[in-house]
């Protein structure tokens, strides 16, 4: 191949790394995705203090069952939430999702809480928080939901995988050719026609081809863990 | 001084919810003296740091009389989120006093306020907060060692509960490390294999690119084995870069798209021109040569040119199926053969028969006998004055075709 033939692969591989960058920053793909979408609450009252602006919302769903109604308390640069419950609970677990005021999700909180009272402690939210959704996890023993996001599905972890690993042998390939047009012109492009460079870029895609594997082998894997609070492995008795 | 003898430890439940609520405060009184403080301990439920705390105590007499209304203020408490704190300083209290009654008016945070049940927003400024809290007041050892088993066995009872308040964000980033590294790992093989193998290949490598041709070099001197200009019209110089060109490899304009080669020579070069060299130029109609130094054309140096008509290299001399391939050829002009004994046919190969040249010139010492079979040409000039007419040399020519040394 020509040095104008290397040089036209280049400009090519460098267009399509820069687009292959914006594509995977715009596409989000290791996005957490929620198992609940939002809910608007019933707003009971709203109340304007001094300093704060005050609104209570109704629970919805199965969390009505224990948590009845929670305030938010919006000052000038904080927001708060605190919770009022069915009843005193020797331990309770419950999710807060925060949205933003386009509601979409800005923050996930798991709230941990035992020998309560009837309402929660102050829990402190993002401060670009607008709205919460209340999602009971766990109450004295009772177990009824475990997490609010999903694990990445497979599809997702493929295509991750694919694009990055691609992205990598074409960021490769721009920086070889780079690194040799800054070590020497006259060389360039003999060692461009000698077995070295397709050492290299035979290597490159090998090694990307399991980068591809080992990425997907990882989140997996990843995805295992979460799932099971960190264990991998179980005995059955 | 006063030395306290009886203690007493009260738990404190009214307004459990409050932003910093109190849980416990003990009473210390010293009979003797009829002296009595207490000490509180409270809980923050903020998840900020907790730096000032106001609040009202009412002393209350055994009939739940209020004896008497202060307001403390605790500064530069240093306490951490959601956790307890115990400020060191005592209050001091009436003898008959018998308990208390606490209201929190102010709290100040990191980034808030909370007074007297409302928010304000304290994030502008930055508490500096002691790394030791306030001196505390004057007490007895007993006291200071009574309070400090207080705190530790608080501590362990704390330890022995569950977290009461934990509040922890689970909105996770999905990111695997391993995979991150090994992308690493393969960019820094990669480049450093590529800076390694250049290096290498610069320092074992004979052969340069300058100005579009390939040059194999030796010393001074350089053979083009390559050109991957785009011209139609090439005209290979005497020097490239500091290199004297001396021979067209094998290869040089292999399977290009030139249509006409200029070779300059220069005059105390002998010039070669690789069998191979022009191997497979499809386009190629006219090569020539200027300059006086001598050129060797070695066997299928033009092999599968089938559009060249024209060569003109008159300080040429060719080898036998120098030619081959060249079926379009009308004009060739060259020195003479390297081997006088071989026939024009020689320097075509099979395809001489095919073989219709308009005009030929060359300057030969001598050309065997039937030098001029199996192939048709018009027209002969020999540039030789010198030129020996052996038998049968021009057998297959016309008298007319022949012009020698300018004579017909």
């Amino acid at each position: 191949m020509t040095i104008i033939a290397w040089r036209i692969l280049c400009i090519v591989s460098a267009v399509l790394f820069v687009a292959g960058m914006i594509a995977l920053a715009c596409l989000r793909i290791l996005k957490n995705k929620y198992y609940h979408a939002f809910e608007e609450d019933e707003l009971f009252k709203r109340e304007k203090q001094t300093n704060s602006r005050n609104a209570i919302y109704f629970t919805s769903g199965e969390t009505k069952n224990y948590i009845r109604k929670y305030v938010l308390c919006k000052t000038t640069y904080d927001s708060y939430l605190v919770c009022n419950y069915t009843k005193k609970f020797q331990g309770i677990t419950y999710f807060v999702v925060e949205y933003s005021a386009r509601k979409k999700v800005i923050a996930a909180r798991k709230i941990t809480e035992s020998n309560t009272s009837d309402t929660s402690k102050v829990i402190a939210l993002s401060r670009k928080c607008a709205y919460v959704n209340v999602l009971i996890g766990e109450a004295d023993g009772v177990v009824i939901n475990t997490d609010v996001i999903r694990p990445l599905s497979i599809t997702r972890i493929r295509l991750y995988a694919l694009i990055t690993n691609v992205l990598v042998f074409l960021g490769l390939f721009v920086a070889r050719h780079v690194v040799l047009e800054v070590i020497g012109m006259q060389t360039m492009k003999p060692y461009l026609t000698s077995y070295f460079n397709y050492i290299a870029v035979g290597a490159s895609f090998l090694l990307c081809l399991i980068g591809y594997f080992i990425t997907v082998k990882a989140f997996r894997r990843k995805n295992v863990k979460a799932l099971n609070g960190g264990a991998l492995e179980y005995e059955f008795v | 001084m006063s030395s306290y003898n009886r203690i007493e430890k009260f738990k404190h439940s009214k307004n459990p919810s409050d932003i910093v609520a109190l849980k416990e405060y003990i009473l210390f009184t010293d009979d003797r003296a009829e002296e009595k403080c207490a000490m509180f301990k409270f809980y923050n439920t903020l998840n900020q740091p907790l730096s000032f705390i106001k609040f009202e105590v009412r002393q209350l007499d055994g009939n739940g009389e209020v004896l008497e209304s202060s307001t403390v203020v605790y500064d530069h408490c240093n306490a951490e989120a959601n956790g307890y704190f115990v400020p060191s300083a005592k209050l001091k209290l009436s003898y008959k006093c018998v308990r208390l009654a606490v209201k929190l008016e102010e709290a100040y945070f990191d980034r808030v306020k909370w007074i007297k049940g409302e928010f304000e927003d304290n994030s502008y400024k930055f508490e500096n907060y002691a790394s030791s809290a306030a001196s505390p007041a004057a007490v007895r050892e007993e006291v200071r060692a009574a309070v400090k088993a207080n705190e530790k066995k608080a501590e362990r009872v704390k330890k022995k509960k569950r977290v009461v308040f934990s509040s922890e964000s689970v909105a996770r980033k999905n990111f695997a490390v391993f995979p991150a590294v090994w992308r690493v790992i393969i960019c820094i093989l990669v480049i450093a294999f590529t800076i390694a193998s250049a290096i290498i290949f610069k320092q074992q490598s004979s052969v340069i690119y300058i100005d579009g041709y390939d040059l194999r070099v030796s010393g001074e001197t350089a053979a083009i084995c390559g050109y991957d200009g785009g011209e139609d019209k090439v005209t290979v110089p005497k020097r490239v870069g500091k290199y004297t060109v001396t021979k067209l490899a094998d290869g040089a304009f292999k399977g290009t798209r030139v249509k006409e080669v200029v070779i300059t020579v220069s005059d105390d070069v002998r010039y070669v021109i690789e069998g191979g060299a022009f191997e497979n130029c499809s386009a190629l109609e006219y090569i020539s040569s200027v300059g006086e130094g001598t050129v060797t054309v070695l066997g299928d140096a033009f092999k599968s040119c089938p559009s060249l008509t024209r060569i003109s290299l008159p300080n040429a001399q060719l080898n036998s199926l120098s030619l081959r391939g060249c079926e379009k050829l009308r004009t060739l002009e060259f020195d003479r053969l390297i081997d006088e004994r071989k026939t024009l046919a020689d320097l075509f190969g099979a395809s001489a028969e095919k073989i219709s040249l308009t005009r030929m010139t060359f300057a030969p010492n001598s050309v065997p006998t039937d030098f001029f079979k199996d192939v048709k040409v018009e027209s002969v000039v020999i540039l030789n004055l010198n030129f020996m007419e052996g038998d049968g040399w021009d057998n297959g020519l016309e008298e007319s075709e022949i012009t020698i040394g300018g004579r017909g």
